[in-house]
């Protein structure tokens, strides 16, 4: 009798648990108002369905692209501004009137090496694999994009500074002033954090950032842009075959941006 | 009945005073023509133009998402396309007249006010190439 009892209570909670799971797949597809669904069965198909597949850009994978540069300083000359120049019509920021305040995306820098042998070489966002900009930022507006480029959302930027403050080669800058000249390339404006994007616009239409492209027509040819996961790529090529190493590889920020000819 | 004439006479009172005060807000409101919006380049909106003004809020939201978070940049769907065909061209606008009078007109008549231009582009690509300007 005992037993006989047990065996009921045992079918009946199967078969309640049972329900409960058929009522659930209802439930799944239930519409609570027009357009709005508690769950919406072929939601994932009709999404894949309406768009195409692309790549997955939020997700690094080994096989998305990984950008780099990098910056030959044996041929990078004192005098040639070709680069800066280059940046300033792309991205539509003027020449500073105060050079400790006004953003200077890309500017040049005199480093002083063993005995008395000095370099002029270009500085600008390094966009580091671990950019110490990105872990402060209280809203996640600096992040790093799969590709390895480094950004400002400034749709999220609430122009704390933090970043300016964490970057450890002075690249990140804030627009004091109201923006003369919208730029159609790159919107900016007072009060959002910026710098350099190593030309994203450019870069996702398949193009060279701005610099690289006129250190070759103009300059000395000392920028080598390219995709480090490539290993068949120029830039990967010249890393292995002459060597190139990140600024301050002591931070371990594995720098994207590369430089030859410091050591 | 006595006992509920007071709750007759103040709910009375209370009807006539929202009648009134509801007319004098409709008397008020007469002026309140939707605004005429300067005519938009091209053939067609984006969407369904029903639907654009419903949505565009959060449509222009998700494009900023995808295109700067994700790096799906689309100029077909971008800020500066909407300027190109909705920007009225320097030659007609008026001297006060910003080039998108277009969002202005309609934002001041729905009391929204949005801070895009601040930082975006509202000259239309004819514009600028007249100027002299970049084109990406
Ligand atoms: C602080 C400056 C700033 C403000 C204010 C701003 N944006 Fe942006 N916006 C940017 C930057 C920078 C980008 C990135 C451009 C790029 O990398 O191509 C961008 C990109 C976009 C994009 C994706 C690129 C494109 O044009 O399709 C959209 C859409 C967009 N913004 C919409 C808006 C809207 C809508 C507003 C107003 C609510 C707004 N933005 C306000 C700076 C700003
Ligand atoms: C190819 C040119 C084109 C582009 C690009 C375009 N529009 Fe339009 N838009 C039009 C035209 C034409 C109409 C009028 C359509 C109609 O009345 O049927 C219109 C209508 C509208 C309306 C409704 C206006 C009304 O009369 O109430 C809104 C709102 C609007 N557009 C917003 C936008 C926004 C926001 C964008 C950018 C995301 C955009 N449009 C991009 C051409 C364009
Ligand atoms: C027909 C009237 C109309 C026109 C034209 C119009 N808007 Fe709007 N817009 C609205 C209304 C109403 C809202 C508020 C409703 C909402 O947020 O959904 C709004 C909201 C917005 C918002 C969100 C503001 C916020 O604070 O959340 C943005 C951004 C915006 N519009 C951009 C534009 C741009 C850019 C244009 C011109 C291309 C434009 N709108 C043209 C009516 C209009």
């Amino acid at each position: 009798m005992s037993e006989d009892a047990s065996a009921t209570r045992t079918l009946s909670r199967r078969r309640f648990l049972g329900r409960c799971l058929g009522a659930g797949t209802a439930a799944a597809g239930l519409l609570l108002a027009p357009g709005v669904w508690l769950l919406h069965g072929g939601g994932a198909a009709a999404a894949a369905a309406d768009g195409e597949p692309g790549p997955d850009r939020t997700r690094s994978s080994p096989r998305s692209p990984r950008w780099g540069l990098l910056i030959d300083t044996q041929r990078c000359s004192a005098e040639c501004s070709a680069c800066i120049d280059a940046c300033q019509e792309e991205n539509g920021w003027p020449e500073p009137e105060h050079p400790q305040q006004d953003p200077q995306w890309i500017r040049k820098v005199t480093v002083r090496g063993p005995g008395d042998s000095e370099r002029s070489l270009p500085m600008l966002c390094q966009h580091c694999q671990n950019p110490p900009c990105a872990s402060v930022c209280p809203t996640r507006a600096t992040f790093r994009r799969a590709d390895g480029i480094v950004l400002v959302d400034k749709h999220r930027c609430i122009g704390c500074r933090y970043c300016m403050i964490a970057c450890p080669f002075q690249v990140r800058f804030m627009p004091q002033r109201p923006v003369a000249e919208a730029s159609p390339n790159h919107p900016r404006g007072k009060g959002a954090a910026e710098g350099c994007t190593l030309c994203v616009h450019r870069v996702d239409r398949g193009q060279q950032p701005a610099c690289v492209e006129r250190c070759a027509a103009d300059g000395h040819g000392a920028l080598l842009f390219g995709d480090l996961n490539d290993p068949g790529s120029a830039l990967s090529e010249a890393l292995r075959d002459y060597g190139g190493a990140p600024l301050r590889s002591d931070l371990g920020l594995a720098a994207r941006v590369h430089y030859r000819g410091l050591s | 009945m006595k006992r509920f004439e007071g709750w007759l006479w103040g709910g009375g009172a209370a009807v006539a005073l929202f009648a009134v005060i509801g007319f004098i807000a409709l008397l008020g409101d007469r002026g309140a023509a939707p605004p005429v919006l300067p005519e938009p380049q091209g053939e067609a909106c984006l969407l369904e133009a029903e639907q654009m003004r419903r949505e565009h809020a959060d449509w222009l939201s998700d494009r900023m998402h995808t295109a700067v978070r994700l790096g799906e940049r689309d100029p077909a769907r971008s800020l500066q396309a909407c300027v190109d065909c909705h920007a009225v061209p320097a030659a007609q606008r008026a001297p006060e007249q910003p080039p998108m009078a277009f969002c202005r007109d309609c934002h001041t008549y729905t009391g929204v006010s949005i801070g895009c231009f601040q930082c975006h582009n509202e000259r239309p690509k004819g514009d600028l190439a007249e100027l002299g300007g970049v084109l990406p």
